[in-house]
């Protein structure tokens, strides 16, 4: 070549403009679908492994009823075993955790509080959303007085996410599919404008990896700079939609941790796709002349 | 320099399509000439030596280099060692004349020297003037000017025209003879291909096309 391969898609300004904004975008959904999923895992498993679920029940801890209901709740595959709290005991732990003169000061007597069973899951973290969904059901029960369930938005948010799942990265992959044929778009395009000019220095004795050099190098360095503006775009993108995000999310603070990996990802990915894009690009498809006539031996040839 | 051994080049000569064996050697250094009308096959022996098309049948040696034993890198090494110029050479429209003598050289890999090399085959063939025009202005003649001033930037070992002095006024056509043979003293090896021998055909070794029977047919 006789100038930069980097020349071309400088004079395409607008096609190449589009061509990298909508790699961006597509590598920048792909990081927050990402960012976002990891999150939320977290923020379900960091639910499910620090908190049990509570039932409250009203009546006499002694009742018959009640020991129906630990037996029954026991019986759950999930559960590993029910602990019952009675009112004298809860007032015991609030006295120890609040202090006896803010008790006192509150009001607060045995007589007011209901007994507490607490539900031991048997496996932390895996199933907890499925339990946490037949502990809410006892809600409906007369005996029952309430549930306390552990970040039930997050749990439900991660349940809504693994029912979409698939079919969100799907389309993410279909978006990027289309991203990434317009950027090949874009390299065929500049290739064919310049095949006059390959095709002389073909002739001249320039090798097949320098007259392919050009394309690849234009799907290496339009695939790193999508992927370099997608990296701030998601954490600009995720940072502004975390107060959004703050009630699925029991911390959605990025931690660098979580953001590095993606952002590196995003640029290493959007990098290597490119330059695969430029190394299939890299020289044009010909067919061989008939049987029997003079073989091509150039690939540049002028059609 | 060159060897054909039977080497099958298709001609389509009178309606018919034929082809013709030739086996022809040129040494480094000489001055050599294929003479044929037209469609006696001069443009596909051209593209044979050149290395631009291979032949159905036939063994080649160009550039001391037996083309049946060298792959695609070696193909192009050889081309390296080749300058040459179609009869009817294209240009690039928006480069100028001296990036299209530039060009030869950085395809060889030499681009240091390649603007040294470019402003001396203008000064040779009297085309300063044309230096910075670009390929898209320039007459059907520069145009060919152009293609012998590619096919000679450098002093290739192996420089071959195709009938393009043919086309040339008659001054342009001296001055371009007078090149060819300038670089066949400094050591290149230069193969004309035309309808009737050149002035200088007496220095050199002539092939007649019209002389070698047609065997069968080909295209």
């Amino acid at each position: 070549m006789l100038r930069s391969p980097l020349v071309a898609p400088g004079k395409r300004r607008v096609w190449t403009a589009c061509v990298l904004l909508g790699l961006a975008a597509t590598l920048s959904l792909g990081g927050m679908l990402a960012l976002g999923s990891g999150q939320l895992a977290r923020a379900q498993q960091s639910a499910a492994t620090q908190y049990w679920p509570a039932i409250y029940v009203e009546g006499q801890p002694e009742s018959a009823q009640l020991d129906v209901l630990i037996a029954e709740v026991e019986g759950w595959s999930r559960v590993s075993q029910v602990h019952r709290r009675s009112p004298d005991e809860s007032m015991e732990l609030l006295r120890q955790r609040l202090g006896e003169e803010e008790v006192r000061r509150m009001g607060l007597d045995a007589s007011l509080l209901p007994v507490v069973l607490e539900v031991e899951p048997s496996a932390l973290g895996q199933g907890s959303e499925a339990l946490a969904a037949r502990v809410a059901a006892l809600e409906v029960r007369e005996e029952v007085v309430a549930v306390d369930l552990p970040e039930s938005q997050a749990l439900e948010a991660m349940a809504a996410w693994r029912a979409i799942r698939a079919g969100v990265w799907l389309a993410w992959a279909l978006a990027l599919m289309g991203a990434l044929m317009g950027l090949g778009g874009l390299l065929w395009r500049l290739r064919e404008e310049e095949r006059a000019e390959q095709a002389m220095l073909e002739q001249f004795g320039a090798s097949r990896v320098a007259l392919g050099r050009p394309t690849l190098i234009r799907g290496l360095v339009l695939g790193a700079a999508a992927g370099a503006l997608a990296a701030p775009a998601t954490l600009m993108i995720f940072s502004a939609f975390r107060a959004a995000l703050q009630p699925l999310l029991a911390d959605a603070t990025l931690s660098a941790a979580a953001a590095v990996p993606v952002m590196l990802a995003q640029i290493v990915g959007g990098a290597t796709l490119g330059t695969l894009l430029g190394w299939a690009l890299r020289r044009p498809r010909q067919t061989d002349a008939e049987k029997g006539a003079l073989r091509p031996l150039l690939d540049w040839r002028l059609p | 320099m060159i060897a054909l051994y039977d080497v099958k080049v298709p001609t389509c000569g009178e309606g018919r399509a034929d082809a013709r064996a030739l086996s022809w050697r040129v040494e480094r250094g000489q001055w050599a000439e294929v003479v044929g009308g037209a469609g006696s096959g001069k443009s596909a022996l051209f593209e044979v030596i050149t290395l631009m098309s291979q032949p159905s049948s036939g063994r080649l040696v160009v550039a001391g280099r037996n083309l049946e034993r060298v792959g695609r890198a070696g193909l192009s090494a050889v081309r390296r060692e080749i300058g040459a110029c179609a009869q009817w050479p294209p240009v690039l429209a928006k480069r100028t004349v001296v990036e299209h003598a530039v060009l030869p050289m950085v395809a060889r890999g030499g681009a240091s020297g390649a603007l040294a090399a470019a402003e001396a085959v203008l000064e040779g063939l009297g085309l300063e003037h044309l230096r910075d025009v670009p390929g898209g202005q320039l007459s059907a003649q520069e145009r060919m000017l152009v293609g012998v001033m590619m096919a000679t930037v450098g002093s290739p070992k192996l420089v071959v025209i195709d009938a393009v002095h043919e086309a040339l006024e008659a001054a342009w056509r001296g001055r371009v003879l007078s090149w060819l043979w300038q670089l066949k003293e400094r050591g290149s090896t230069v193969v004309v291909l035309g309808r009737r021998p050149t002035s200088r055909s007496s220095g050199g070794e002539v092939l007649r096309l019209d002389a070698v029977e047609p065997e069968a047919a080909l295209c």
